[in-house]
């Protein structure tokens, strides 16, 4: 599809509110007579709870009530297992998850004891610091592989061991191709935890209407409707009855969509406790152990190859750290497991996994879900084996790639949305070649980076690909409904954090209606506006969404000329929609607007047709049969200083290909900003937990996050190929500009300091570890580098 | 965490082992000490109050044992702290050494967790703080050896003057280490 506004850059229908203030974020609830709550949260990674005494709080002035988790009644029970394991042969999965406060043990730093809700956050935060807990400190379990040993202490009591899971996924026959392969290559990755750092923390606001018995909760989920349905399950109140609004949200990147944190089930308990509306803001600190985090796994991986370097097969077992519960089971893990075939054809696979507890924050998807450490893993192999056999790198990935006639792909073995994983369609080799182009792959290796060497400088550069599977189901929905004002309404249940809804949407419907896109008011994220759907995730707000409304607008359109055939008294084919007017296409001036056919379509008087709908209303639901597969190549050039251990990135290319596009400045602002948090992934943002499982750097002053002067200007190109699997074609891109750059970054580094310099195993790097990786590797010995 | 370092003392070994028990002098060295008793022998049981510039009273209970005592060479204070900032515990180990007749070395090593608030934002701090804020006391405790202070135990603002009798153990340097692990904050 392509039409006026649909495939062109149109300025967002948000900015104006959000650039000028009005946009409503959770904070900016203020209600009348509102109490504010705070948490007590665990000073240990694991300890014993042996008591808890909330009396002296509970006198303070201010303080209106103190709960700890034998205040709960029936209320307190564990979360629900939000994404059960796939079907896969032989899977093993242990569940535990998370409980509103801890009761017996606290698993990680950070997770919440008690809560004290008071007049003001000043006040309960002060009575917070009246209670008094005694805990009885156990042993932490940090390392993932000491955590499955025997002499490790156990996180959950009901479980045999730490092990949270065991998977083992298989094509072809690995162990046969490696025997006989001329070269094979192994080696260990580490791929530790960042946080996910949106600008604004998580919050919910909760209302209860005693008199009409409603529950309103402001949240900053990405999953509203979910968390309504869960609410009113565990609230006991029917569905109609809770509304929650998921309003403008700044930044979600996957952790808000964890179901449901403790502060979503508490807030709204007290606030009908209580019978007063309730609030809880997390603060920074918070942030850093009660929102969840990614990406701690390790990999020992093997590569088989041909002396040409044609890929025989892979061998990956990976441990997965998923943190003290694991209510988001396997998409993390498996993510990996599938996104390390990236774009590439291997035709033997044997990838084990094994999901491990430890007493940390909790792991759940932060944006690339998974995605990086495969992507980090294979390019990495790829580019060892470029060196060993001394292949060029980008030629050692065009004789992988797949072709054009290889789709649909099947890699013959499970996705994260129980699918089998079959790429849709693709054209790596011509993004890859778009890259070199354009990055001037060439000339920099042949003249630009001996020259520099010349100079005494370290420049790289670094070319990899990657793929993603995005958009998968299970389904959304969208309304769209013309006004006697001749406003087109559009409602739709995924919620937004800024990824440009309100317009993309927008010119999905506009085309088919003949509006333009500011025309289109765009509801999303409203339970009381939309209640089926399941949420912003997996970069498919777009494929699932976006489908649905473009459904829902061709059953308005059908409607409206319907209603203009009668009214201009022509058949329908004759007719146009432009300008907002139904228009005879062979005499324009004959025409009726498109409100005037609503105030036609809804009678207040008169007869209509029996099965007649009133309005100019659809409601449709788009369910694709599985995700499709979004791909793409990311190139930069680096100068590193050795004497300091930074970088500076000179240029930075992303060549993508998310199917058809809907706007192109909305995706080059995803994939833009998908950089800067892989930038921050792979060269600033760390967690370090210490032994005792204490986060050493929970602030903005010790965990650095990429700055606008570490961000580079992004060239972005688009290469098109439409998904088979939606009537749009599109893909998702979301996650597309963080994924790869892990990867990136270390085949650069490596480029820039020189051939067998270093190999770079591990993600993320600092200007200090990089500098400890130069020392190591005898970087400072010779005096000349010392200058 | 680990801490170690070493400190000159201008004064003979008994004298300086003395000194370390002596609560006035405690008191000086560590101001912000509500309440410090002796519970059992060598037990000692406390609550402090700290409050420097901007930082404002982070309140810790506070529990240290001496064991392993050699008079007057070393011995191990074993340590418990926790306050509404985070928490501490570990062990110190100390020992006096004679370098000649008016010189006594002091070398500690400590390993403590800290954890809480205090781990997590103070980490940057705890190093560098605490070895000035060691030296500090450390400072003041020599200067009382080589000529008293003016307004000694009386004057230590309430602070050490309920430790009972006995002498109190060198638990200034725990406190030392304490004070500078919720000073971070």
């Amino acid at each position: 599809m392509s039409g006026r506004h649909f495939g062109a850059s149109v300025r967002r229908n948000e900015d104006e509110r959000l650039l000028t203030g009005q946009a409503l974020f959770v904070d900016d609830v203020h209600l009348e007579g509102m109490l504010h709550v705070a948490f007590l949260r665990s000073d240990y990674a694991h300890a014993r709870i042996k008591s808890v005494d909330l009396s002296t709080a509970r006198s303070r002035d201010g303080v209106v009530g103190v709960y700890a988790a034998g205040d709960l009644g029936d209320y307190w029970q564990p979360g629900p297992l939000l994404v059960p394991p796939p079907p896969i042969e032989r899977l093993e999965f242990h569940e535990a998850t998370q409980v509103p406060l801890a009761r017996d043990k606290v698993r990680h730093v950070g997770e919440p004891i008690a809560m004290v809700v008071a007049r003001s956050r000043y006040e309960a935060e002060d009575a917070l610091a009246l209670i008094h807990v005694d805990m009885e400190p156990l042993e932490a379990v940090v390392d993932l592989e000491a955590a499955l040993t025997d002499e490790s202490p156990q996180l959950h009591e009901h479980l045999e061991s730490n092990l949270a899971a065991h998977v083992i996924q298989e094509k072809g026959d690995y162990a046969a191709v490696a025997d006989k392969a001329p070269h094979v290559i192994k080696r260990r990755f580490h791929f530790d935890r960042g946080a996910s750092a949106p600008m604004e923390n998580r919050g919910v606001v909760a209302d209860w209407d005693a008199k009409s018995g409603e529950l309103t909760v402001w949240d900053t989920t990405q999953a509203p409707i979910p968390i309504r349905n869960g609410l009113a399950c565990l609230l006991g109140l029917p569905e109609a009855q809770v509304r929650v609004i998921a309003p403008f949200i700044g930044g979600g990147f996957g952790p808000k969509i964890m179901m449901f944190y403790p502060e979503e089930v508490l807030i709204p308990w007290l606030a009908m406790k209580h019978g007063c509306p309730m609030k809880w803001i997390e603060d920074r600190q918070e942030s850093f152990f009660a929102t969840t985090q990614e990406r701690g796994q390790i990999h020992d991986a093997e590569i088989a190859l041909t002396e040409g370097g044609i890929i025989l097969g892979v061998h990956d077992v990976f441990w997965h750290d998923t943190g003290a519960y694991d209510p988001y089971g396997l998409t993390l893990p498996i993510n990996s497991q599938c996104t390390l075939l990236g774009p590439y054809q291997v035709p033997n696979y044997y990838s084990e996994f094994r999901v491990v507890f430890t007493s940390k924050p909790i792991v759940t998807p932060v944006r690339g879900a998974g995605r990086q450490q495969g992507v980090f893993v294979m390019e990495r192999l790829l580019d060892i084996a470029a060196r060993e056999l001394d292949i060029d790198r980008v030629e050692i990935r065009r004789r992988n790639l797949l072709a054009p006639e290889d789709f649909p792909h099947d890699h013959e073995i499970i996705y994260q949305d129980s699918a089998p994983l079959v790429y849709d369609s693709g054209n790596y080799e011509a993004a890859l070649d778009k890259a070199v182009e354009k990055i001037g792959y060439q000339k920099f290796l042949e003249e630009e980076q001996a020259s520099a060497r010349a100079e005494g400088r370290h420049v790289g550069i670094g070319i990899v690909s990657y793929i993603e599977g995005t958009g998968i189901g299970p389904y959304e929905g969208a309304r769209v409904t013309i006004e006697p004002s001749g406003k087109v309404c559009l409602a739709t249940g995924v919620g937004t954090q800024g990824q440009g809804h309100f317009t993309s949407f927008a010119q999905i419907v506009a085309d088919e209606l003949g509006v333009t896109p500011d025309c289109v008011h765009v509801v999303t994220g409203d339970t009381a506006k939309f209640n089926w759907g399941t949420g912003t995730f997996a970069s498919r707000g777009a494929v699932v969404a976006g489908n649905a409304c473009h459904e829902a607008a061709l059953a308005v359109r059908a409607k409206v000329l319907a209603h203009a055939a009668a009214a201009l008294e022509v058949e329908a084919d004759d007719i146009e929609l432009a300008e907002g007017m139904a228009r005879v296409k062979s005499r324009p001036e004959t025409c009726i607007s498109l409100g005037d056919l609503a105030v036609r379509a809804n009678p207040l008087r008169g007869a209509v047709e029996p099965g007649t709908e009133p309005g100019l209303e659809a409601t449709a639901y788009f369910g694709p049969e599985r995700g499709t597969t979004a791909s793409g190549v990311h190139a930069m050039l680096i100068e590193v200083d050795p004497a300091t251990a930074m970088l500076k990135i000179l240029r930075f290319l992303v060549v993508h290909d998310c199917g058809t596009v809907i706007n192109p400045m909305i995706v080059e602002g995803q994939v833009v900003g998908g950089v800067a948090h892989g930038i921050g992934n792979s060269f600033y943002e760390q967690l370090h937990f210490d032994k005792a499982g204490q986060l050493l750097n929970a602030s903005f002053m010790d965990y650095l996050l990429p700055t606008a002067t570490d961000v580079p200007n992004v060239e972005v190109d688009h290469v098109e190929t439409p998904s088979p699997y939606n009537p749009l074609g599109i893909k998702g891109v979301g996650e597309a500009g963080a994924i790869p750059v892990g990867a990136l970054f270390a085949q650069a580094i490596e480029d820039a300091l020189g051939p067998a310099s270093l190999e770079i195993l591990e993600m993320p790097l600092s200007p200090n570890r990089l500098f400890e990786l130069l020392s190591e590797a005898g970087h400072y010995d010779s005096p000349s580098e010392q200058e | 965490m680990h801490m170690a370092s070493e400190f000159v003392f201008a004064g003979p070994r008994e004298k300086v082992w003395e000194m370390l028990h002596d609560p006035a002098i405690l008191a000086k060295a560590l101001p912000g000490t509500k309440r410090l008793e002796l519970v059992g022998e060598d037990d000692y049981e406390g609550e402090m109050q700290i409050s420097v510039g901007p930082v404002t009273a982070a309140s810790f209970a506070v529990s240290v044992k001496l064991t392993n005592k050699v008079v007057p060479e070393s011995f191990t204070m074993v340590v418990d702290g926790r306050g509404n900032a985070g928490f501490t515990a570990g062990e110190a180990h100390v020992k006096l050494t004679e370098q000649g007749p008016e010189e006594t070395l002091m070398s500690y090593s400590a390993d403590l967790d800290i954890g809480g608030r205090v781990a997590a934002v103070g980490q940057r701090l705890i190093d560098s703080v605490g070895k000035s804020m060691a030296k500090q006391g450390l400072e003041s405790i020599n200067r009382e050896l080589t000529g008293p202070m003016e307004g000694t135990a009386a004057g230590s603002a309430g602070g050490l003057s309920t430790l009972l009798g006995k002498p109190a153990g060198a638990v200034v340097l725990v406190l030392i280490i304490l004070v500078i692990v919720f000073l971070v904050l």
